[in-house]
This record gives structure tokens, sequence and C-alpha cells, in this order.
């Protein structure tokens, strides 16, 4: 049996750019994922078989109670394959709070900037101008104008989206056909395979034994499969890589394993307006909230819009009642209230070893999601709404926690050097090690973390 | 119609419920005359396996339960949102897991072999253009 400097299970924002460095640092390096290995000719062309696809639990996984859903991706890319490319460094706001709950020393801007650098520069990065604008997000910074709100345009990890050409860009959600989208499948897995780097997709880790070389044990296709590493790298995210350290033992040695999970909960408003709006045309989602009151309050606004069976799952309501909603489809805009929310929530994994997620809002998290509601159903109406409808459902689609990174393991899993308590070739880096919710796109933050592990495994 | 995963039960009640959620209404089709239950083996061939056979033996009682029946159900599914305790929870997922294959079949832009009229994407006006690299 081949035995790998490194094996990492995961290929996102984390494992994806460790697979790269490591592989062109000269070691040899498997990458395992549970998705399937598409290109941008495989991607699916669907809005419905997209979901199905690409995500675990073909499209939704639920808390235990039902009432929130968690959107995570199975494609080797991981969720930058299926999100925005929405790329934000942090503020001292996030990363200190990260410190002083953590005491790690380098959740700091200073310490972190050479990282995010790394990453940045690895990126095409594009900052939206006004003309980008759809009608959505027009009628979205109209509002905030006229209310004296702040807004500004996101920066986007893409290269070419054709916009002039009359792409329409929200087809990317399932998987960018143009590999315009910088995932990490596109920019560094890919180009990790020059270095070769191997990749083994349709893999699905259940459990390992750490030891001098750490043995993997994982369902494929074909059936039942072990690997074998000097150095194992967990990166299947908050769920995923709590997932795989539970099955593997760890519940009693780790108190806090499954412990501090946050999600930024969203939940979505549509205004519903006289005028054909067509917010799933052109540039999907170019500007955000960027008021400084809303950070200081634990919200912000997302100025997003979604495919017609998505949009058809947010509405709870059957018959013609959701059939005239649907036929307003092309005159609505969408926003979001996504919450800093409150580390309370918990993984853990069932004796079927089925994940049960326990999101629990605290009396914070409510007040939060009462006040950014208010904000934003006046903004909406502001920009010329003759009606808003909220949503009743809400999602998680930043899962983190769950593996925290701390400086003992009583109350984290990972050191800050990435490793896992206890053992010495058995590493975390993922958005599962994040200790608490920033209120802010933790994708690039990530990449800077994997850069950062990276640095030091290649010293 | 076979499917590799619904028994013909199965696909029965799944049309049955699925009218339930969407009947026909001024231009929009029903899901069953739109033909829905041919795409339904793409949509759940990736679910889990214990997912796909709980659909079968509940979508197996559909078949055999009277519309009024259904639409109750579909009523208090819908009413389950803000309650607590195990049957809400229950309902809250078997809700979320037919609407998801329902109205994922029927906004495929898709339709079955038999129907000849418009898409619901083309009724509500639903179109992209994908420029390709």
């Amino acid at each position: 049996m081949t035995i790998y400097d490194y094996i990492i299970v995961g290929s996102g924002t984390g494992g994806g750019v460790l697979a790269y460095n490591l592989s062109k640092a000269g070691a040899k390096t498997l990458l395992l994922e549970a998705g399937k290995y598409h290109t941008k000719e495989t991607y699916p062309r669907n809005e419905a078989y997209a979901s199905s696809q690409l995500y675990w639990g073909g499209g939704l996984e639920f808390s235990y109670d039902a009432r929130m859903a968690f959107m995570r991706a199975r494609v080797v890319g991981g969720s930058s394959v299926i999100n925005q490319a929405l790329m934000d460094r942090f503020d001292n706001i996030a990363l200190d709070d990260w410190r002083a709950e953590t005491g790690v020393n380098f959740f700091s801007l200073e310490a972190m900037t050479p990282y995010y650098e790394d990453a940045e520069n690895h990126l095409v990065l594009h900052t939206f101008v006004a003309e980008e604008r759809n009608r959505n997000a027009e009628l979205f910074s109209q509002g905030c104008d006229l209310l004296g709100y702040k807004w500004q345009y996101l920066r986007r990890a893409q290269i070419d989206c054709a916009h002039e050409k009359g792409n329409d860009c929200i087809g990317c959600l399932g998987g960018c056909h143009r590999d315009s989208k910088q995932s990490t499948m596109v920019v560094y897995v890919r180009e990790g395979q020059k270095f070769g780097l191997e990749v083994q997709a349709e893999v699905e880790v259940e459990h390992f034994a750490t030891g001098e070389t750490v043995r993997i044990f994982a369902q494929t296709p074909g059936g039942k499969k072990e690997f074998q590493a000097k150095n194992l790298i967990l990166a299947g995210g908050a769920f995923g890589t709590t997932k795989m350290l539970f099955q593997s033992g760890y519940k009693a040695k780790l108190p806090a394993l499954g412990k501090y999970f946050s999600s930024h909960p969203q939940f979505m408003f549509f205004g519903v307006y006289d005028e054909e709006i067509n917010a799933h045309k052109g540039m999907f989602q170019t500007v955000t909230s960027k008021d400084p009151s809303f950070r200081k309050r634990g919200f912000k606004f997302e100025n997003v819009y979604a495919g017609p069976i998505s949009t058809a799952m947010l509405f709870n309501t059957s018959g013609r009642e959701h059939q005239q909603i649907m036929k307003q489809y092309r005159f609505m805009t969408c926003a979001e209230v996504a919450l800093r929310d409150e580390n309370a929530g918990e993984i853990d994994v069932d004796k079927k070893g089925k994940l049960v997620i326990k999101k629990t809002f605290t009396d914070l998290d409510m007040r939060r999601r009462e006040d950014g509601t208010g904000v934003l159903t006046d903004i909406l109406m502001a920009s010329g709404a003759r009606r808003v409808v909220e949503s009743p459902y809400y999602f998680g689609l930043h899962l983190m926690g769950g593996s925290r990174m701390g400086l003992d393991s009583q109350n984290a899993v990972v050191g800050p050097d990435f490793r896992v308590f206890g053992e010495k070739n058995l590493y975390v880096c993922d958005s599962s090690l994040i200790p608490n919710a920033p209120g802010i796109n933790p994708g690039l933050t990530v990449m800077a973390l994997s850069h950062r592990l990276s640095k030091e495994l290649t010293r | 119609m076979k499917s590799a995963y619904f028994s013909v039960a199965t696909l029965r009640g799944l049309n049955r419920i699925g009218d339930v959620f969407l009947p026909a209404n001024d231009d929009l089709p029903s899901f069953s005359e739109l033909g829905c239950i041919e795409m339904v083996d793409e949509m759940i061939a990736y679910l889990p396996n214990e997912d796909v056979d709980l659909l079968n033996i509940v979508l197996s009682i559909f078949s055999m339960m009277p519309v009024g029946f259904l639409s109750w159900l579909v009523h208090t599914m819908e009413n389950s949102l803000d309650k607590t305790g195990t049957l809400p929870s229950l309902l809250r997922q078997l809700n979320m897991g037919l609407r998801g294959i329902i109205f994922g079949c029927y906004y495929s832009g898709r339709s079955g072999a038999g129907y000849t009229g418009k898409t619901p994407l083309e009724i509500i006006g639903y179109q992209i253009n994908r420029v390709e690299d």
C-alpha cells in the first residue's frame, strides 16, 4: 500500500489550498473528496440536478428539529464551487474576538495579513462597478441611499464572467461552466495535479486510526477502501471534520468536540414590485450592506436571489397561493438578513453515524434578527416594493466550529499549530476550527489559514 | 413509466400528493399533467438510501389515501413550522423532503413525454443565458 506524506480529506477552501501547496513543495499528497470530480463541461446545467448532485443530503440537511436547513457542498472544490466566491478579509472586530475567546495570538490583522496576501495573490479578484449591477442590486442600493445606510460593491474571485455578452451568473451556483469562478478546483486542485497531487473523488472517509502512520478507512462506489499516510489533514468542514473525529473515537478525549457551532443564519425577504425586476438576470450579487451601525448590531444584508426551485422552497405555501407567488418571480427582489450568531450550536453523531445538529438561537440572536428584519423591510419598502414577504425558513451556509482552535484540550480540539490535541500527525484546517461567528464571509480567511499551515508544514 | 428507485404505487402516490401541492391553475399544469414523475429518478439518485426507502413507504401509503386526507396533511405540515415536539419535527422534515422533490421536478424546465404545453418555467418567464467559455 502506498504511504503518502499527506492525505487531505476535503477539497474546499481548506483542503484545496493545502493540497496545492504541499504538492508543489514536493510532498507525496493524496486529496480525498466525497463528491464527484466535475469540470466546467460536466457541472449540471439545471438547478434541480445541481442541488441534488452537488450537495450533501441531495440538496438540504436539517437541524434535529427540522427548523433550520444547512447547505454544504459535496464536490471536488467543496463550497468554493457552489458559493459566490466573495472574498472579504476579516476586520479587527472579528479577529480580536477570536483572540480574546481562544488566546491564539495570530488571530490579528497584522499576523494574518501575509496569509491573506498569499491567498489573494493566487486569485483573480474583481470588485464590481455601477454598470454591473442588475435591477435587484440597483433597487437595494437605492433603498439604502434613501434611508442613509451605507452599502458597497462586492469583491468576487472571478476572471471572465462574460457579463458584456449577456451571461447570467445565477447559473454558476451549480458550478461555473466558464471556469471564471476562482474555485479551489480551478486555481488550486487542478494546478496541484500538475505537481503530482493525486485526487480521488467519491471517497467518503468514515474513520481513521493514528499511530506511526495514519490508517484511513473509507467508503467508495466500489466498496470499502483503506489508505495510509504519515500525516492526515482533516478539511471536511464543520460537519465533515467533526463527524470524522467523532467516528474515530475522540468524543471522550476532547470535551469541546462538536461544540461552538455557528452558521450566520440567513433570513430571506422578497420585495414585490409593479415593474419587471428580473433579479435572476445579469451579474448576481454585486452589492452588500456596509453600514457601520449594522456591524455593531450584529447583522448584515446580502442582496441575492435564487433559482425558481429554491424560491419555491422558500415560501411555505401550496396550490393556487403558491402558484400566484411564483408567477411574480420576475417582479421580485430579494435580500437576506445574515446574523452574526452566537456559537451556541452543537454538532453530534448518533449511533447510526448520522449527524445531529442542534442550532440554538440565543436571546441576543433573536434581538439581532428582529432588528435586522425591521431595517431590511424599511429598505425594501423605500426602494418601491409594494409589499415585502418574509420566508419562514432560514438557512445556514457558513458552517463553522465544532473542532475549534484554542490553547487547551478542555476548550478546544486543535492547537495553534493546527494539530489535534494529543496527536502528532493529525491536523485540522477548515471552517470547523473557527471559534465564533465572525459576521463576515469566512472563505478567504479559511484560505489564509490554509496558507499559514502550508508554510509551517513545508518550512 | 418505470423508476429505478420507486415502485408503481410510490409513483402513483407522488403524483397524488404532487397534485395537492401543484394543481392545475389557469395556464399552469398540474404536477401529474406535466409528467413530473419521469424526472424523479434523476432527482433522487443522490439521496441517501434510507431517505429513498422512507419515501417509498410514505408515498405508497399516499397512493391509497383519499385526496381530502392528503390536502389535510399538506395543510397540517405547513402549519407545523413553529410548533415544538417530535411530531411537528417529523412533519417539517416530510414537508421539506416532499417539496424538494415536487418543486424540483416541476420547476426543472423539463416535461414528460405526453405533455405538449408550456413548462412552468416558460410560463413564469424564467430563462437564463449561459455563455459558454
